[in-house]
């Protein structure tokens, strides 16, 4: 039976899809404009932020609505609970994508200390993380949600040896590096952050479709 | 172990069988909610457990109720007046009796002679500090009940029910007759009524089920589907059809 309950359910669902389109393409942009210099695409990103912030605060507002007004139970309560959470973990990404861009704006500035190869790589890694949660969401794939939370895993190492590179290889040997070294040591954190979000979103999609709780407890996987 | 454990009940109306090898086990002093669609056998399984069933012409029962793991069907409970005051039950409309509120208490003592007639004026005010009444009740404890609001008149029948001190108290959808606030108040009470008493509450209102109760059962055409704690019955059902029904997606 179709509730007029499912409409609105419908419409949280087109929130999260709007929100996450706008965080994956502030990211996008924020790796372009590290990738190409191109300090006007990095001040596009900063400038979307504020459309995404405003979004989560909708997106709150209308789950704290349907919990007043709906009590929401069972499937409806868990897919409530999941867009309240990670439409927190889109608004850090959509965060973690400006703070790319700032760094992106300070690197710009300066001569590049070294072609970028691994950046990107992690970036590639985030990126595809952020669309296979978001995808998992829509399709209610389990078995998707599962292989983003483990590949949260290959982020860290990726992240580990790009910092170890930058800090040995650069900053030890000549310390007059450190201007152009740290901020893509910060990009490397950024990127790694982004990664974790996305892990949560996954983390929450599998609570969603099947009730358990897998957050902290990876073996539950 | 379970206060009050059903095994293989059934039980048939004529030919129509009304409940179908329920098998539940109801913990002692908490609440459990017994919920489900209309027809779905929940009032009837609420009416076994103190026999009321048996006064329906054509009622044939299957199986055994243990309370206390004694044979409701046998033996020392075959004196239903034992059983009732081991088992008590509240209704959905408030029924004192047309007499004073404390004839109202007092009346199961006297039909059970359970205590002596001088001790009946401190299981009266027990009774009625124990459903928060006596203070607005201590002066006019011989007015009729039926003068009473209805709220007043759901907490005297508990006030009654718990007089003659059961184990078990039932309750058959406690609160349909009552406005919200009342309705709030019967939950408090029972909230604090749980720590000397096991109550199972049979209710339409989902909402009340999770509110007040720790164990939830969900009922369908005369079968248990799913029994379970309550925030894992709202949260997380594992029955399909318990899902539809709390969710409002049943029929």
């Amino acid at each position: 039976m179709e509730r007029i309950f499912d409409e609105e359910l419908k419409q949280l669902r087109q929130y999260i899809l709007m929100m996450a389109s706008l965080v994956e393409e502030a990211i996008f942009k924020s790796i372009e404009a590290l990738k190409q210099r191109d300090k006007s695409l990095a001040e596009a990103v900063i400038a979307s932020d504020k459309k995404i912030d405003e979004l989560e605060n909708k997106i709150d507002e209308f789950c704290l609505d349907l919990i007043a007004l709906r009590q929401p139970v069972a499937q409806d309560l868990r897919f409530i609970t999941m867009a309240m959470q990670s439409d927190a973990d889109l608004e850090r990404m959509a965060d973690l994508a400006v703070d790319i861009a700032q760094r992106a704006t300070e690197l710009i500035a300066q001569p590049p200390l070294k072609p970028l190869i691994d950046i990107p790589k992690l970036a590639e890694i985030a990126q595809k993380m952020v669309k296979e949660a978001i995808d998992a969401f829509i399709n209610k794939d389990v078995e998707l949600a599962k292989k983003v939370v483990l590949s949260d895993r290959e982020a860290d190492a990726l992240r580990d040896f790009v910092q170890k590179e930058l800090i040995y290889d650069y900053m030890v040997k000549d310390g007059s590096t450190a201007p152009r070294a740290v901020p893509l040591i910060l990009v490397t954190r950024h990127l790694e952050r982004i990664c974790d979000h996305a892990t949560n979103i996954a983390e929450d999609v599998i609570y969603m479709i099947e009730a358990k709780v897998v957050r902290h407890h990876p073996e539950k996987l | 172990m379970s206060k009050i454990l059903a095994k293989n009940l059934n039980l048939w109306y004529g030919t129509f069988h009304a409940l179908q090898n329920i098998n539940l086990g109801f913990g002692e002093r908490r609440i459990t909610a017994i919920i489900g669609p209309s027809g779905c056998g929940k009032s009837t399984l609420l009416r076994v457990f103190n026999r009321m069933n048996d006064v329906v012409e054509g009622v044939k029962v299957g199986g055994e109720v243990l309370i206390d793991n004694e044979n409701i069907f046998d033996g020392d409970f075959n004196d239903l007046v034992k059983l009732r005051k081991k088992v008590g039950m509240v209704f959905q409309r408030p029924n004192p009796f047309p007499l004073s509120i404390y004839e109202n208490i007092v009346f199961g003592l006297k039909v059970h002679h359970l205590v002596k007639k001088k001790e009946f004026n401190a299981i009266v005010q027990e009774s009625l500090e124990s459903v928060m009444l006596w203070n607005d009740l201590k002066n006019k404890l011989h007015k009729n009940a039926l003068g009473l609001s209805l709220e007043q008149k759901q907490r005297l029948c508990i006030a009654r029910t718990i007089a003659v001190k059961p184990d078990i108290v039932l309750m058959d959808e406690p609160c349909s007759a009552l406005d919200p606030q009342a309705t709030l108040k019967i939950e408090e009470l029972m909230q604090r009524l749980k720590k000397d008493y096991t109550i199972v509450i049979v209710t339409h209102n989902m909402q009340q089920a999770a509110r007040v109760s720790e164990d939830t059962g969900f009922m369908l055409l005369g079968e248990l589907i799913e029994f379970g704690r309550t925030a894992d019955i709202f949260t997380a059902p594992k029955d399909k059809r318990t899902e539809e029904y709390i969710t409002g997606r049943y029929g």
